[in-house]
């Protein structure tokens, strides 16, 4: 619920403030103290958060007075190494000191902190301060300090929530981007590993982080993405799906081109192929970019099982695909349309069944998708503790009750439940989002022009598909346009051992990989790859 | 879309070859009139056709980045040309017609017997018009992704029937019954010119290939491939249904496939089979359709997608000319052959000695 609610507040901001001075001026620090505080005052507002204070020591000359906002920064480090410092330094104790000498003092003897800068204007410390830095402003020169002081409630790495896996890695991302870019380094642990940073929306100024594998990633996409994030012009981005509809190839499709993850090493093992991952501030969704359709059916767990039931697994995807995408509508082809395509005692057991349904197979159809997307819906909102009881009327008072008044027939309640069934067993949930909805118009041609209208309307999906691009990347590569020595991760998952090329979908060049996707460790690019 | 050029690789025209002369071709038994000795007749076809492809070779090798509209106006000049030029793309979209008009009768016969042809044939002309309007690219990527899984329902039809059905090879005798006339007969010109003969469009192709020169080796492969394939279907078809049934039946795959109805779990394999011919119909209409409209869009100098949609509309059109399914089957294996022969083997050896005799001089 949370960012619906500041998402409603953003949007509305801009209505509110239209008179105030809410942009931050980029007017020059001035040599009075008392000005500057002022200034700053009057641009930020008598917002509580946002702390003061002067340095009134006795033993020091000229003047200071600290800035910082409060909850942004860490407390300890405010207190043991600004704070204390500033009062007790030794070399600050000197009578007369100018208040250039002390600035440049402070910023190389006295602050114990890692990162200190000057600033010269309001825009740039306004910046600061929201980063969490703290500043400090001496009475009589127009230069402020701003000390990395940086700190804040956050979130620990936890189990992926939403996807899960039985053997490999537990760690997800969190909200926080810095988290995000240590868990990319710790499992690449290349020089390769480029961190290219982004600052986009005009009043989030989101932390956004381009991460790729230089030489491994192709550099038309890398300068396709570059363009893409540079011309986005928007005032609030808060989760990474803010920034997917803003990149992604233009063209209106069912299908999604970029896929998102909350997994570091899904993201690492994109990174490895050649895709670009985009880390975004604020969510633990990453995106990785270009993706081709058959990376959607793709789990990172893949490759951490033994390849044979990796590639069953696989299999059962594909299937389930189709299943989750075609049944109903094969079921209302079939009973509607081309009944002696069934054998006759199957046909006759389905007749008795429909005998007393009041609603052609469409409608019933119809009916009996929209309860289930009802129900799943229902389900995601739901408060936990009601959870048994959407269950409960759910299966019994819908399912059960619904066939026994002989409003549906049970054989349609099993169609809808398998087909319910097969689409949750897609990873990844964006694809299996895409078809929810080209399911209903399948159902609906199936239901006016039969087995033809359905073939016709996979046609026109199969032509939509070929003539879609990622990033320059054809959609449905490389089965069209096909490249038959790429098929040893699409349908099936090859071994490790088996897997010698790092294939030219997403990166720059066809090369032998240096390193298979589950080890990390580096080996010269023409060594062959040890035997298993 | 971006205007880019537009190139096609070697699996692509190899793919393309085999799907296209598949096509129709389930639909009919060919060489019909040497009854058991369909196959061999399709064997002469398919080599005749073969010297035939040959020549289309040599022709493009001449200049392997002009289309046949191009050496059309090279070879006649530049008016006499044009007009020929503007004869094949009406050609082109003929044999387009033929196809949408199979698959409306197929359509009524299988699949959909209430529903009226205008609108199944509407919804096909617009699948193919979709697909060109896409590019070529596009066009050239659906066999990639059709014909694996086509291939693959083949395989599963012809494993069943071998192991199930009732194929009887001794159908096939006697061998040359009537000795070899009636056959070569049956072969010429009416096998070659359908399908064999129709690899003409690819003088319309091959230009667009990725590479220098002209793709020989991929198009061969698949005339070769697809050559194997049809004689292959043919024999057993004639093995299951013999002689007597196969030569009058309307769709004899179809009802091959029917003899396997015995067994309960694959009760009714017309889905499987009807899809094949849905997908093969769809894929030599629209390479039609797509050379038509590339054709007329050369010799206009405008885009593609400018004449996707009159061309679209006068094949749909044309294929409400003909009364009904026998009078559409019997030009499509009458008078339809005889302007083939005009246009797939009179103008091209025509071209060919022309250069020929330009060489020489």
């Amino acid at each position: 619920m949370k960012p619906l609610f500041s998402f409603s507040n953003t949007k509305k901001k801009p209505k509110h403030e239209q008179g105030n001075t809410s942009v931050p001026s980029s007017r020059a620090l001035t040599h009075s103290l008392a000005f500057n505080l002022q200034h700053l005052r009057d641009t930020i507002g008598q917002s509580s958060d946002v702390i003061f204070r002067r340095v009134n020591e006795p033993g020091i000359k000229p003047e200071v007075a600290l800035v910082y906002i409060s909850g942004l920064v860490n407390q300890d480090t405010l207190n043991q190494d600004v704070l204390l410092t500033l009062t007790k330094h030794p070399a600050l104790q000197e009578p007369d000191l100018s208040p250039e000498s002390m600035l440049a003092k402070m910023k190389d003897e006295v602050l114990a902190i890692g990162k200190v800068s000057e600033c010269k204007t309001f825009e740039v410390l306004h910046a600061m301060l929201f980063e969490g830095h703290t500043i400090i402003l001496i009475d009589g020169t127009n230069h402020a300090l701003s000390a990395d002081t940086a700190g804040w409630e956050k979130r620990s790495i936890s189990e992926p929530s939403s996807q899960g896996v039985t053997r490999g890695p537990k760690e997800s991302f969190t909200e926080d981007l810095r988290t995000g870019t240590s868990l990319m380094r710790r499992r690449i642990k290349s020089a390769d590993l480029r961190i290219e940073e982004y600052k986009i929306g005009q009043r989030t100024h989101t932390d956004i982080a381009l991460v790729y594998l230089k030489g491994i990633a192709s550099n038309k996409v890398l300068g396709e993405i570059r363009e893409r994030l540079n011309a986005i012009n928007t005032d609030a981005i808060l989760e990474s799906n803010y920034i997917e509809e803003l990149i992604q190839d233009g063209s209106l499709t069912p299908f999604p081109t970029i896929q998102n993850t909350e997994r570091p090493d899904a993201l690492a093992g994109g990174v490895l192929e050649g895709q670009v991952g985009i880390l975004i501030d604020g969510t633990p969704f990453a995106l990785l970019a270009p993706s081709t359709f058959f990376s959607f059916f793709q789990s990172s767990e893949d490759y951490y099982q033994r390849f044979d039931i990796s590639s069953f697994l696989r299999m059962i995807r594909f299937t389930s695909f189709f299943v989750s995408m075609m049944l109903p509508a094969l079921y209302i082809a079939i009973t509607t349309f081309h009944q002696e395509m069934l054998p006759t005692t199957l046909l006759v057991s389905l007749a008795a069944q429909r005998e007393g349904v009041p609603f052609p197979a469409l409608i019933e159809a119809l009916m009996m998708e929209l309860t289930f997307d009802v129900l799943r819906e229902a389900g995601v909102r739901m408060p936990r503790a009601i959870g048994p009881a959407i269950s409960i009327v759910g299966a019994l008072v819908l399912g059960q009750a619904a066939v026994q008044a002989g409003l549906v027939s049970a054989a349609m309640v099993i169609v809808v439940s398998f087909t319910a069934i097969c689409n949750l067993v897609i990873p990844a949930q964006v694809i299996a989002n895409s078809i929810r909805l080209i399911r209903f118009l399948m159902m609906l041609i199936a239901g006016f022009l039969g087995l033809f209208g359905m073939m016709s309307f996979l046609i026109v999906l199969l032509i939509h598909m070929a003539g879609l691009r990622s990033f320059g990347v054809p959609y449905l590569s490389p089965v069209a346009p096909l490249t038959f020595r790429y098929w040893k991760d699409i349908f099936i998952r090859a071994p490790h051992s088996m897997m010698k090329i790092r294939p030219q979908i997403f990166a720059a060049e066809e090369a032998r990989r240096q390193s298979s996707p589950s080890s990390k460790h580096a080996n010269s690019s023409h060594h062959k790859q040890p035997e298993r | 879309m971006k205007e880019h050029q537009e190139r096609i690789s070697s699996v692509q025209i190899f793919f393309m070859v085999i799907l296209f002369e598949i096509g129709s071709t389930p639909l009919f038994l060919l060489g019909g009139k040497a009854k058991q000795d369909s196959w061999i007749a399709m064997s002469i076809g398919s080599l005749a056709g073969f010297l035939l492809l040959l020549v289309f070779l040599w022709i493009q090798k001449r200049s392997p980045r002009s289309s046949w509209m191009n050496i059309l106006q090279r070879g006649f000049g530049r008016i006499a040309g044009t007009t020929i030029g503007i004869l094949y793309c009406l050609y082109f979209a003929y044999e387009s017609m033929r196809n949408v008009r199979d698959l409306g009768e197929l359509a009524k016969l299988v699949m959909l017997p209430e529903t009226p042809m205008f609108l199944t044939m509407l919804i096909f002309v617009s699948i193919g018009g979709y697909a060109i309007s896409k590019g070529a690219e596009i066009v050239f990527n659906l066999p990639e992704l059709l014909l694996p899984l086509m291939m693959l329902s083949y395989a599963v039809l012809i494993t069943l029937l071998l192991t199930l059905g009732t194929v009887d090879f001794t159908k096939l005798q006697p061998i040359l019954e009537q000795g070899i006339l009636p056959v070569v007969q049956a072969a010429l010109p009416d096998i070659v010119s359908f399908p064999f003969g129709q690899m003409l469009v690819f003088l319309m192709i091959w230009p667009l290939w990725n590479q220098n020169g002209v793709p020989v080796k991929s198009t061969l492969l698949g005339y070769f491939t697809v050559s194997l394939f049809l004689i292959f279907m043919n024999v057993l078809n004639m093995a299951i249904l013999g002689p007597a049934v196969a030569t009058t039946s309307q769709l004899p795959f179809l009802k091959s496939a029917r003899t396997l109805s015995h067994f309960l779990f694959i009760e009714r394999l017309d889905l499987v089979v009807t899809i094949l011919l849905f997908y093969g119909l769809l894929m030599k209409m629209t390479l039609f359709f797509f050379c038509a409209v590339r054709g007329i869009a050369q010799l206009t100098q405008r885009s593609g997608r400018f004449w996707v949609i009159p061309l679209g509309l006068l094949i749909y059109a044309s294929s409400f000319i003909e009364q009904g399914y026998a009078q559409h089957f019997a030009i499509g294996l009458g008078p339809s052959l005889k302007v083939d022969v005009l246009f797939q083997i009179a103008i091209p050896l025509l071209i060919l000695s022309m250069l020929l005799i330009r060489k020489r001089s």
